[in-house]
């Protein structure tokens, strides 16, 4: 009797044990090519939108959680990303205003996948849709254009554009966009941004900065 | 008016009494719990996610429920020839409809409720504000549910329970995919095909107007009155679609 009732019970732990067993054996089998191949059938963020019925926000989180995996994962053994901009680019026409999709392809896409062209083209996206509240966007198209354009007007434009934003570090920023204008040429134009910069700003303390860097540029200016 | 009471309290116990309900209800809080679980693996806006993931999982449960308890009932009685019993007696067809429409909305509502309450609390719990305006988004939620379960009516009382529900899960694809036929409208040449789109864009109902979810999970600016809009764009349909159903209901030879 005894036997009779606990012989379902092993029989579930056997039946466990050879799923598991079974399931690591078929990660081994397919090797780490089956999770990058996956990615291959990714459809395109605009043709994918009609068709998730107003689920797009969602799915757009559920393949940032995909990325982290997948970076996660390819960190730790080849340290190749052939995917990862195409789901940031995925994840981004999904859900404009998901940020850290933004900071991801302005800090990572550059470097690691070494494409600072398609970063510019995910960052172009983010600045229309929060470009007014994420100082950190402008800050990264600038810094792109700086490094791998050497484009420094331009940078200086991101710059100046990323000190204006709300809950910017403004004087900081401010400087730098004034420095970038120097080295590019744009003396006065440095200048202009500094005292746009100046005037706007209600923070007695980078009022304070901004001011002893206005009075250091025109006494270059008039010596 | 009595007697839409009768049969409206009737229906309520009488789905209150199914076990499916109580199965599905297990299963939308496991799901629930286990989608609010996914923020912890996003690493950033983990809110966001989380606050997401869950409305989402409402809105999928909430259109199991809609189509399980619309069809469900009202089909499986039509078809099932139980609906004589309440026929033979002083009961009119449209008050049997309307009755058993606010008795399946006040079923929704209820199990509603209860996810909702499940979603706030388990969200709270893991640290994340509750923001006032996703009440909103449940709101919205429950409205467009409710237009569901009239659809569901519907389509029950001219076919089998088994079309009536692939019938309402097309008429929810379809609602969500209205905006394309406005945009294939505009883009098509052929002046029938466009007048058969734009037809179908002002037949259908806009199921989109109530999907305020992203608008909420990012802080973004919903236009005052819309949420007002919204509700009453889907009651108005809701309204229709019960007319819609008491005409065929009330030529139908059962």
């Amino acid at each position: 009797m005894r036997l009779r009732r606990a012989l379902p019970v092993a029989a579930i732990v056997v039946i466990v044990a050879a799923i598991n067993f079974l399931q690591s054996g078929l990660h081994r089998t397919a090797g780490p090519q089956w999770q990058q191949e996956s990615m291959t059938y990714l459809p395109q963020g605009e043709r994918l939108k009609p068709a998730l019925l107003g689920f797009e926000t969602t799915l757009a989180h559920y393949l940032w959680i995909r990325t982290i995996l997948y970076f996660g994962g390819h960190a730790i053994t080849d340290k190749q990303y052939p995917w990862l901009i195409d789901m940031l680019d995925v994840i981004t026409r999904l859900c404009p205003w998901f940020y850290p999709a933004y900071e991801f392809a302005g800090l990572m896409v550059p470097e690691v996948c070494r494409n600072p062209e398609a970063a510019r083209i995910i960052l172009e996206r983010g600045l229309t849709h929060l470009g007014a509240t994420r100082w950190n966007i402008a800050f990264y198209m600038g810094t792109i254009h700086l490094r791998y354009y050497d484009d420094r007007k331009t940078a200086a434009q991101y710059m100046a554009r990323a000190a204006m934003t709300a809950g910017a570090p403004r004087g900081k920023l401010a400087a730098t966009a004034n420095a970038f204008f120097t080295q590019a040429g744009s003396f006065h134009e440095g200048l202009q941004f500094l005292l746009f910069a100046y005037e706007t700003s209600d923070n007695p303390e980078v009022r304070r900065h901004l001011a002893a860097k206005i009075r250091e540029l025109q006494r270059r200016e008039t010596e | 008016m009595n007697t839409i009471v009768t049969v409206a309290v009737n229906t309520f116990r009488e789905t209150i009494r199914n076990k499916v309900l109580y199965n599905i209800l297990l299963v939308a809080a496991v799901a629930l719990l286990l989608s609010l679980s996914f923020g912890d693996l996003s690493v950033f806006s983990r809110a966001q996610v989380m606050s997401d993931f869950g409305l989402a999982t409402m809105s999928l449960t909430g259109l199991l429920l809609a189509i399980f308890i619309g069809v469900g009932l009202l089909g499986v009685e039509i078809a099932t020839k139980t609906v004589y019993g309440v026929l033979n007696r002083p009961v009119s067809r449209e008050a049997f409809i309307i009755g058993k429409f606010c008795g399946l909305c006040a079923t929704l509502l209820l199990n509603f409720i209860l996810i909702a309450a499940v979603f706030f609390v388990a969200i709270q719990l893991l640290g994340v504000t509750v923001k006032a305006a996703m009440l909103y988004a449940v709101l919205l939620l429950a409205v467009e549910m409710a237009l569901i379960v009239a659809a569901s009516m519907f389509f029950s009382t001219f076919t089998t329970p088994t079309l009536a529900a692939i019938f309402t899960v097309g008429f929810y694809i379809a609602g969500h995919l209205n905006d394309l036929m406005n945009i294939g409208a505009e883009q098509q040449q052929n002046p029938v095909w466009r007048f058969v789109l734009v037809s179908l864009n002002r037949l259908l109902p806009n199921l989109e107007h109530f999907n305020i979810r992203t608008r909420i999970v990012y802080d973004l600016a919903i236009p005052e009155l819309f949420v007002a809009q919204a509700a009453l764009y889907g009651m108005l349909y809701t309204v229709l679609l019960l007319l819609c159903a008491m005409i065929v209901f009330s030529r139908k030879d059962v």
